[in-house]
């Protein structure tokens, strides 16, 4: 089912400078979308145009059918796209962190009795049962992005949207909040778009679309996407680190030009095996 | 400037009962001229270990030395409260996200603010040739840039402004915690190349950084920090070509020889990519001619 559509969309936050320019894309219930793009390619732009916390200026956005210029529809869609942003520090509004999590279904209206089962489900979800009565100002980096995500969690979103959510936390931080997330997509069917500077976090998506200049330069699969090294730098991006030596070791014939190597076990194999072969 | 510290400890509750310390018994001497990497977790202490290094968290115990600057506060180092601008002057700090620092109306007015408090005497002409020279060093535009709010800037831009006000000052220490986090792939490369060509005369480079893969790539010695304390300094190879550091994730080229070694395939190299790459090559050209 279809949950997400971008039909021609521009946006300029300076008159005649386009943040996003004529974006077109579609994005389906339950898929794992990660948007690469370097520093003012206009990914952030696309995540809040999805949510409807800006309006294009030309184009349609539409959650579900629902247009986010139609002010009707604007609260429902808020409902239905979560959104975390890039520093833990500045998303929390309560001091103790299930009072923090309640702050979401409270404004909703959602009754007293549901928001407590709310809470209990979100920490669960998110690996903060342990916080539930701490002062959120003493938790860590990634403990706090957890807690965000349980804050938005509570509205029961159906998709959640991640504006490089990891990029302040440390290499700990940020694996705890990336199988978080992976969770969520795989258990609970929530639609993950997250928008990363990290390649290899992009490379846990089901499909990557890459940005550059306000558009869509070209998606597809990890897989795909990473076997395009010219393209990729064309836009400002690089490889993984072990796709870049493997591609490298591929040039000098060392590995099989042909052979499947993304990851830093795919290339360790490989190597293993070419110098097994001698 | 050279940098030499021993048995420096340092705790936020020195007076209580039993104190936390945060960083305890540390000794470390960096050469003047070095790029160097200190790693380890958030909480390790490497937070608090750099900022005495301008005194920004003023000594509690051991000694610490810049260059010839005592940095002990005690009454008897009369040298210390004359000379501790000087100090500050020529040790720059650059904290992490130091855009969020940003705050005059201008870029030149930013840049141009810790040049001015360090040497209020300076000329007018003195100070915009300084600017100049500090903005051109990162690689902008100055004529382009230096009327602009630093806030219309890039991420990548703004981040380059800030570490210009440092600059502006022509520290001899230039201290950097996680100078690219948050940076896109290309924006790291180019911070990262702009960090080596400031690598000129005496000039000492410290970074604080959480990525292996990074201080392997850049860095001539490395330190790793656990629990307030240095566990382990060298080359990136003396620290990671040995057993596994606990709770430290290993840089990809160490963990690629170690398999290799495994199979019987010993390399000599660094742990960048190129020399790795280079090593893999002739390895391989070697044993297929035999």
């Amino acid at each position: 089912m279809q949950a997400i559509k971008l039909d021609n969309v521009t946006f300029e936050y300076e008159e005649g400078i386009f943040a996003v320019n004529g974006i077109s894309l579609e994005i389906n219930q339950g898929e794992y979308i990660a948007v690469v793009g370097r520093n003012g390619s206009g990914k952030s732009t696309v995540a809040k145009l999805i949510n409807g916390l800006i309006s294009p200026k030309s184009g349609s956005v539409t959650v579900f059918g629902m247009d986010t210029k139609g002010k009707k529809d604007i609260f429902e869609i808020r409902k239905r796209v979560g959104m975390v942003f890039q520093n833990p520090d500045n998303q929390m509004v309560a001091t103790i962190v299930e009072d923090d999590i309640a702050f979401g279904p409270e404004n909703i209206g959602v009754q007293r009795e549901e928001i407590a089962r709310r809470i209990d489900f979100a920490l669960k979800a998110t690996n903060t049962e342990e916080f539930r009565h701490r002062p959120a100002s003493q938790l860590s980096g990634g403990q706090k992005q957890r807690v965000a995500i349980a804050g938005v969690l509570a509205i029961k979103p159906q998709i959640l949207i991640l504006d490089e959510a990891t990029s302040m936390l440390d290499p700990k931080g940020r694996a705890e909040v990336n199988e978080v997330i992976r969770r969520l997509n795989k258990e609970e069917g929530i639609t993950v778009i997250t928008v990363t500077h990290y390649m290899e976090e992009a490379f846990e998506a089901d499909k990557i679309i890459v940005m550059k200049g306000g558009d869509v330069a070209f998606a597809g699969t990890p897989e795909e996407v990473f076997s395009c090294e010219k393209e990729l730098e064309e836009c400002g991006l690089a490889l993984p680190r072990a796709t870049y030596i493997g591609n490298r070791l591929k040039e000098k014939n060392i590995i099989d030009k042909n052979a499947k190597c993304f990851t830093a076990k795919d290339l360790e194999v490989l190597l293993c095996e070419s110098f097994a072969k001698i | 400037m050279r940098i030499f510290c021993k048995n420096l400890s340092f705790s936020y509750s020195p007076k209580a009962k039993n104190p936390v310390y945060a960083v305890e018994n540390l000794s470390l001497t960096v050469e003047e001229g070095e790029f160097f990497g200190i790693i380890g977790h958030t909480g390790s202490g490497k937070s608090t270990f750099i900022q005495h290094l301008n005194a920004l968290i003023p000594l509690q115990e051991g000694q610490l030395f810049i260059g010839d600057f005592d940095l002990n506060p005690s009454k008897d180092n009369k040298e210390y409260k004359k000379r501790l601008k000087e100090l500050r002057s020529k040790v720059g700090m650059v904290f992490q996200y130091p855009e969020y620092q940003l705050f005059a109306e201008s870029v030149f007015e930013d840049v141009a603010f810790g040049l001015r408090n360090f040497f209020p005497t300076l000329s007018a002409e003195e100070v915009s040739k300084r600017v100049q020279y500090a903005i051109e060093l990162v690689g902008l535009n100055y004529f382009e840039v230096k009327d602009k709010s630093p806030f219309d800037l890039s991420g990548g831009q703004k981040r380059r402004v800030a570490i210009a006000g440092v600059l502006v000052t022509e520290p001899e220490v230039l201290v950097l915690d996680e100078p690219v986090a948050g940076l896109d792939p290309q924006g790291k490369k180019e911070l990262m190349d702009l960090l080596h060509s400031l690598m000129t005369g005496k000039r000492t480079i410290i970074i604080v950084s959480h990525d292996m893969d990074e201080v392997c790539e850049n860095c001539s010695r490395i330190a790793v920090m656990q629990r307030g304390k240095i566990i382990k300094t060298g080359t990136p190879e003396e620290v990671f070509n040995g057993e596994q550091i606990e709770n430290l994730s290993s840089p990809l080229i160490a963990n690629l020889k170690k398999s290799l070694e495994a199979n019987g395939v010993d390399l000599n190299c660094k742990l960048t990519a190129d020399d790795f790459i280079n090593a893999v090559s002739e390895e391989y050209l070697k044993r297929t001619n035999k």
